[in-house]
């Protein structure tokens, strides 16, 4: 018995000098540099040439960058850069610059006015105003994305909104019941229109371990059911027929 | 001493983990993250950004976990994870497979953990994550008012909008500008 322990041990003990001395892992953030540059607006460092990517093939999907593993299809450049903050603290970090600008979207220069007026039948059009208002106008969000998602049947109008409203804890691990609720009843009527049926198990486990009754959920799935028929009203204004949730006018 | 020498071999890969637990996380720089306290958010998007984002570059292992530095100098740790889902057994879970989710778990610099999800399936997410945000909200989004929607029976009405004659909608140029319309006021 005892030198199978004996042989566990020295197993452990191999298996924890492996992770000591592992090469793929990537190393530590560099040293901050010694010379000193004037304190202002965090900024790259005048005069400090950023290092050209070094790259090392590992093929498999990456390579190694700078001392760093990244992935080869990045459409962006990895540079390692020295910064200076207000209170004059140097660091190098690294960053990964576009290639190219990243295209606006189509309706950005759309004030809000216009875009709402757009929303009856344009999905985009909801879809932008709702994540413009998220934070400022949640309730008229929440109906502009349900919108978006009843226009073009994509479930990720839902899913931006459960993720961008609906913080599921607050700090330190506490769960946000009301949130958790939302989340809930928006993952339900996600998969109700064909997405993802994991999540509403995972938040239905994480609501039974916060207190919630069955009563309850019988209300917030009476909610999501609600909600799939303001989706089909929705498309039986715009389109004059039903296109989801199982049922077809036509 | 036998046994003591034993436990302290078993449980050396555990205080390795530990104690390198943060070994190898890189620090990267965020122009757009703005003070973590308030707006923790912004780091939890630029963090899913270098993973799934239209930009991203960084590898699964290269981002399970990172430092993220903003330009005042807050530095965050950020932990990214999958959601896991798995069997429930005698009350407990076991996981077995990850699901489309990602859990991002922030450390501010004062220590608190903040925790949030976000689907796999986004593209670039905003930082920060709104122009003029309340203070305060700090990405808990309350719901009040958003469950009238279900017994909102009122008809969709566009806003007036004031038109005067003709209203033609031109398309801008790919710089996002409108060309010079030359108004006929006589017409």
């Amino acid at each position: 018995m005892n030198r199978i322990i004996i042989v566990i041990a020295a197993l452990g003990a191999a298996m924890a000098y492996s992770i000591y001395v592992n090469p793929d892992e990537p190393s530590a953030p560099p040293e901050p540099l010694s010379t000193i540059a004037e304190p202002g607006p965090a900024a790259n460092v005048p005069n400090a040439t950023p290092q050209p990517e070094k790259i090392v093939d590992v093929d498999d999907g990456t390579e190694v960058v700078l001392g760093i593993r990244v992935r080869k299809d990045r459409k962006c450049t990895v540079e390692l850069k020295d910064y200076v903050t207000p209170d004059g603290r140097m660091f190098s970090a690294y960053t990964c610059t576009p290639n190219e600008p990243r295209p606006a979207h189509p309706y950005a220069h759309y004030d809000n006015e216009t875009l709402a007026s757009m929303s009856w039948s344009d999905a985009e059009a909801a879809a932008l105003l709702g994540q413009r208002l998220v934070d400022k106008d949640t309730g008229r969000s929440y109906k502009l994305l349900i919108r978006a998602t009843a226009l073009d049947g994509d479930t990720m109008h839902i899913s931006w909104l459960a993720d961008m409203a609906f913080n599921p804890t607050a700090v330190n691990g506490e769960p946000h019941v009301a949130n958790l609720e939302s989340r809930y009843k928006l993952a339900e009527l996600n998969a109700r229109l064909g997405s993802d049926p994991v999540l509403p198990k995972i938040l239905k486990r994480e609501l039974a371990n916060a207190g919630i009754s069955k009563d309850r959920f019988s209300e917030l799935d009476a909610r999501a059911d609600a909600l799939l028929r303001v989706m089909q009203d929705i498309q039986r204004d715009v389109y004059g027929e039903v296109r989801i949730g199982g049922q077809d006018d036509v | 001493m036998y046994k003591l020498l034993a436990a302290l071999l078993l449980i050396s890969p555990l205080l390795s983990e530990i104690s390198f637990a943060q070994h190898g996380a890189t620090e990267n720089y965020c122009e757009r993250c703005r003070d973590p306290y308030e707006h923790p958010d912004d780091y939890v998007n630029f963090a899913y950004d270098q993973i799934y984002g239209d930009d991203s570059w960084m590898d699964f292992d290269q981002a399970d976990d990172f430092y993220i530095t903003n330009p005042d100098g807050y530095v965050v740790y950020v932990d990214v994870d999958f959601v896991m889902h798995g069997l429930d057994f005698l009350g407990t879970s076991l996981p077995l497979w990850p699901t489309n989710f990602l859990q991002i778990a922030v450390a501010l610099p004062n220590g608190n953990i903040y925790t949030t999800q976000r689907s796999v399936f986004h593209r670039t997410l905003p930082v920060p994550t709104s122009q003029d945000p309340s203070p305060g909200e700090g990405g808990e989004g309350g719901d009040e008012g958003v469950d009238d929607l279900e017994d909102d029976d009122e008809e969709w009405e566009p806003p007036e909008i004031e038109r005067n004659g003709i209203v033609e909608i031109e398309d801008p140029d790919e710089n996002g500008d409108f060309m010079y319309t030359e108004w006929c006021e006589e017409c």
